[in-house]
């Protein structure tokens, strides 16, 4: 000790011996001229420095000589270096340090899409999110549907956006399109996505003026995007109320492997609760899932996905809408689906995306007639991406598919649809940076399609700019085109493209907890098909413009977190067999949800509820002489899900129950109207309604995992 | 004859700037460990940061200087969690650079794979219900390494008996399971001797601290 004490005065003396020490001093300050308090000043490769005081302001003293750089860091901003040479003399700086660009502010197109994602920070939603939304059970389609934009539908089940039918709107999964993304249903029966939120680390909704990537939607994409690797070992059991399903996933050290199967009967259930429907036999469906993912180098991930359902059900339906005359109706689907991509970085800096899916589906329906549907489609493509500049980036692809469409309708003679389609297109669009603030993506994607011997050019441009923190101001346009619906060609396919023109103004602002967002736009359609001719034409056409407003607070109650989406929707069309130019029936004037989400510690539970407000819906009634100029009654839900988290045996455990309509509010879709007057001339007509008023569920979910068991083994070992 | 001698040993170290350096380095570490001690809040634990920072600017093969960098960053993220979790997670982040930067000097270092698993903590707060599957996972994995490195190494028990206490009972946390982990804290710092006084040597009062919570 005495001796380390002797050395040090020695050091220190021999310091003193070349002291000739001069002062560096200054202020830090930031582009936007606040101070900065805390960086850290530092002469490179020396000891001496200091850090800014509450002023920003510093000084330090230093004996280094010649040339030095004299280097300014901070948290959030972009390093400062700067060359200097000591010649003796006392030096001050006033210093500028620039805020480093990250996810959280850095302009980014937000016009029309609302993202939901865990490894992002800017998003709207997390994927738990999604998971925990009361009234949609897990379903991607429900939970979307209490965002902004969006009309629920309770006959259907599937996506309506802004006015746009359900055809409208198209799944992908990892840029790759989902030719059947619901399971098969038909007569009023509220459908399910077919895919677990669960798959996905990310999921994009775009209600429109979507990028040049994706075509043949003439109103909205739901684009997916697949979690990588798994990183742990575990088995799953859901036991369900209405059946239940089992997992096993095996991870290694660069590669998972996943296999489910799960398997629902609502038959014990409709036993239980009375039913609007006059079941023959409950619905019933069988569903097997695999999945394998592999690291193949440092950047690369191979993906490889198939899944198989099938399902079915047979009720009393009645024929041709006369309520007296009731006969079976059966149906039963079949679906398989395989996804495959790779993605890597080749040649230095391209990043390379190939992909291929394969849908095979089959519906078959029998009551007073047959019908057979089979569709088949294979689809591959690729992307290139490349960074030409921080302020340049640079996307292309192209892709192909070919589909089926075989329908067999047998009622005394068959009629037979065959369509086999050829469909080629390739894009290409730019990400030009002209500031940090001011970003704009300009593409365009040209489509040919072999069935109607056309081709389609589509301009798409998207722009945002930062008008101060966390806010943007943004604006969209785009050309959409989508070959028209097969069940709308079977009389000739000899026809065009539909096609939809976007136009959206969007204005976001997003600080800690608070997001707050409106949305203008308009809609012009053209060629829409219409069928009132003998052959199916061109010569539909119509609008939508509305307003969207969406509002989230996830930090003014304590454990709480809310969301409140309003859209203003007035959209006409005339279209298929429209007399006259109308509002269609799947869209609603005023659109209102408030998504509420509490965690209530001391119970270990989430509580999470759905309210969701809809006026009236129009239908067409043929006693009136206006077409589609009556409206249902106002529509409103309110939904409960409560999830109790628990462990069993050292097993992460999730017990939860669900309920739809917990008032039993009468949800009224439209009327149903006989196809022949009575004695009096009118058409007798009935609500449809869904098949029960409430619709209750239970679950447990069980996840034996690994990781429970490796700690648990940590702590035996004491 | 004596002012020869003292003459001669100042030229000495002079001369040898190397274990000159080593005396700066030594003195520049125990003053900003002082710094450390007497620090009343973020504020001034960042600004200790950056004097570890400093250092370890100027000693590339020193990984004391990244560790305490790491440490006094960590801490000032923990305490302003509350109010600012943006800057805490930034902290974090930063740290987490930190102890790369430390693992490429001394890989196989027992303290900075601790060290390490205290900044996933920190990341897995900003969204437990998001994060915790894969975080909590990620930090069990990365203790586990660090006790292999180390099993005398106190603050792997500590750091582990912390978390587990902290982590809901649902999913295998709670005072019972915590307990054993805490319980070998205690004993590890009872005979813990760093192997310098720059050597990390923190842990034991907040230790004790837990012991008394899983009793």
């Amino acid at each position: 000790m005495k001796k380390e004490l002797l050395s040090i005065v020695f050091g220190l003396f021999c310091l003193l011996v070349h002291a000739q020490s001069i002062t560096i001093k200054g202020a830090v300050k930031s582009n936007t001229g606040e101070s900065i308090i805390g960086a850290n000043i530092v002469l490179l490769g020396t000891y001496d420095g200091a850090s800014s005081d509450l002023d920003g302001q510093f000084s330090f003293s230093t004996e280094e000589k010649g040339k030095q750089i004299l280097q300014i860091t901070y948290i959030g901003f972009d390093t400062l270096s700067m060359p200097l040479e000591l010649k003796g003399q006392n030096l001050e700086f006033n210093l500028k340090l620039k805020e480093t660009v990250n996810e959280l502010n850095a302009v980014t197109i937000v016009a029309g899409v609302f993202e939901a994602s865990d490894t992002k920070k800017s998003v709207i939603l997390k994927s738990v999110d999604i998971a925990l939304t009361a009234g949609a059970v897990a379903d991607i389609t429900g939970a979307m549907l209490t965002l902004p934009g969006t009309v629920r539908n309770q006959e259907s089940g599937q996506l309506l956006v802004r006015g746009g039918a359900a055809y409208e709107t198209r799944t992908l999964i990892d840029g790759l399109y989902v030719q059947n993304a619901y399971n098969s249903t038909t007569g009023n029966l509220p459908a399910r996505n077919r895919f677990s939120p669960f798959m996905f680390k990310g999921m994009m909704f775009s209600s429109g003026g979507y990028s040049a990537e994706y075509g043949q939607a003439l109103s909205s994409a739901l684009i997916l995007n697949s979690s990588d690797v798994a990183t742990q070992n575990t088995t799953g059991i859901q036991l369900l109320s209405v059946g239940g399903g089992l997992s096993q996933q095996k991870s290694w050290a660069k590669s998972s492997l996943s296999v489910s199967g799960t398997y629902s009967n609502l038959s014990p259930y409709f036993k239980l609760i009375k039913q609007n429907f006059d079941w023959k036999q409950a619905p019933e469906s069988g569903n097997v899932e695999l999945s394998f993912k592999t690291k193949t180098s440092s950047t690369g991930i191979f993906k490889f996905y198939a899944t198989g359902l099938s399902n079915g059900f047979n009720m009393n339906v009645a024929v041709d809408g006369d309520e007296k005359q009731k006969m079976p109706l059966k149906l039963s689907g079949e679906n398989l689906y395989l996804n495959t991509s790779y993605r890597d970085v080749v040649f230095k800096d391209w990043t390379l995306f190939v992909g291929s899916a394969y849908t095979w589906n089959r519906d078959k329906i029998r009551q007073n007639f047959q019908l057979n549907t089979l569709q088949q489609s294979a689809q591959s493509r690729f992307t290139l991406t490349k960074s030409l500049s921080d302020a340049v980036k640079l996307k292309f692809g192209a892709e192909h598919i070919w589909s089926v469409f075989d329908e067999n309708y047998t009622e005394g003679e068959t009629f037979k649809t065959l369509h086999n389609e050829n469909y080629l297109a390739a894009f290409a669009e730019t990400d030009l940076k002209f500031s940090e603030k001011w970003l704009a993506r300009v593409g365009v994607r040209a489509e040919q399609s072999s069935l109607l011997g056309r081709g389609n050019i589509a301009p798409r441009l998207s722009t945002a700019y930062i008008l101060g923190k966390g806010e943007q101001l943004a604006f969209s346009f785009g050309q959409f085109y989508q070959t028209p619906e097969h069940t709308q060609m079977r009389r000739s396919t000899d026809v065009g493209f539909e096609q939809a023109d976007h136009y959206i103004l969007t204005y976001q602002k997003q600080v800690e907890g608070y997001i707050f967002r409106v949305e203008g736009y308009y809609k012009n359609y053209h060629n829409l098909l219409k069928t009132t001719a003998e052959l199916p034409q061109n010569t539909g056409y119509g609008y939508a413009r509305g307003i969207d407003l969406f509002w989230r607070d996830s930090k003014s109650i304590k454990n709480g977190d809310y969301y409140v989406s309003y859209s203003f929707l007035d959209t006409e069309r005339n279209y298929r067999d429209f007399p006259t130019q109308a509002m269609p029936y799947f869209a609603a004037k005023h659109n209102v949800a408030v998504v509420y989400k509490h965690w209530i510690h001391e119970l270990n539970t989430m509580l999470s509820t759905t309210y969701a407000f809809q006026s009236g819906r129009p239908y067409n009634d043929p006693n009136s002489s206006v077409f589609n100029g009556s409206r249902t009654p106002v529509f409103q839900d309110l939904s409960l899900t409560l999830s109790y988290i628990t462990n069993i045996k050292d097993n992460f455990t999730v017990v939860y129950i669900a309920a739809n309509n917990v008032p039993g509010f009468r949800q009224v879709s439209g009327y149903r109207f006989s196809n022949t007057p009575d004695e009096q001339g009118r058409f007798a007509g009935s609500p449809i309604l869904p098949p029960a008023k409430r619709f209750i569920f239970l679950g447990l979910i069980m996840t034996i995992g690994e990781k429970f068991v490796k700690n648990q083994g940590n702590n035996d070992d004491l | 004859m004596k002012n020869l001698a003292i003459f001669l040993i100042t030229f000495s170290l002079c001369a040898t700037s190397l274990s000159a350096q080593n005396e700066k380095f030594q003195m520049a570490m125990g003053k900003a460990l002082g710094q450390m001690s007497a620090a009343k809040g973020p504020e001034d634990l960042k600004n200790t940061a950056n004097t570890f920072s400093r250092i370890a600017s100027a000693e590339a093969a020193e990984w004391l200087p990244q560790y305490y960098a790491a440490l006094t960053h960590l801490w000032a993220g923990y305490s302003i969690m509350g109010s600012n979790m943006t800057e805490a997670q930034a902290l974090a982040k930063t740290a987490l650079s930190e102890i790369q930067a430390g693992q490429k000097i001394a890989p196989n270092e027992s303290e900075l794979a601790a060290l390490e698993a205290f900044a996933y903590q920190l990341q897995l707060l900003e969204d437990p219900m998001t994060k915790g599957a894969e975080m909590s996972g990620k930090i069990f994995a990365t203790l586990g390494k660090a006790e292999s490195l180390n099993p005398a190494n106190p603050r792997v028990y500590y750091l582990r008996g912390n978390f587990t206490l902290n982590m809901p009972e649902f999913f295998g946390g709670g005072p019972a399971k915590a307990a054993p982990d805490v319980q070998k804290a205690v004993a590890a710092y009872a005979v813990f001797k760093p192997a310098s006084p720059l050597h990390p040597n923190w842990g034991a009062t907040e230790a004790g601290e837990l012991a008394e919570k899983v009793k």
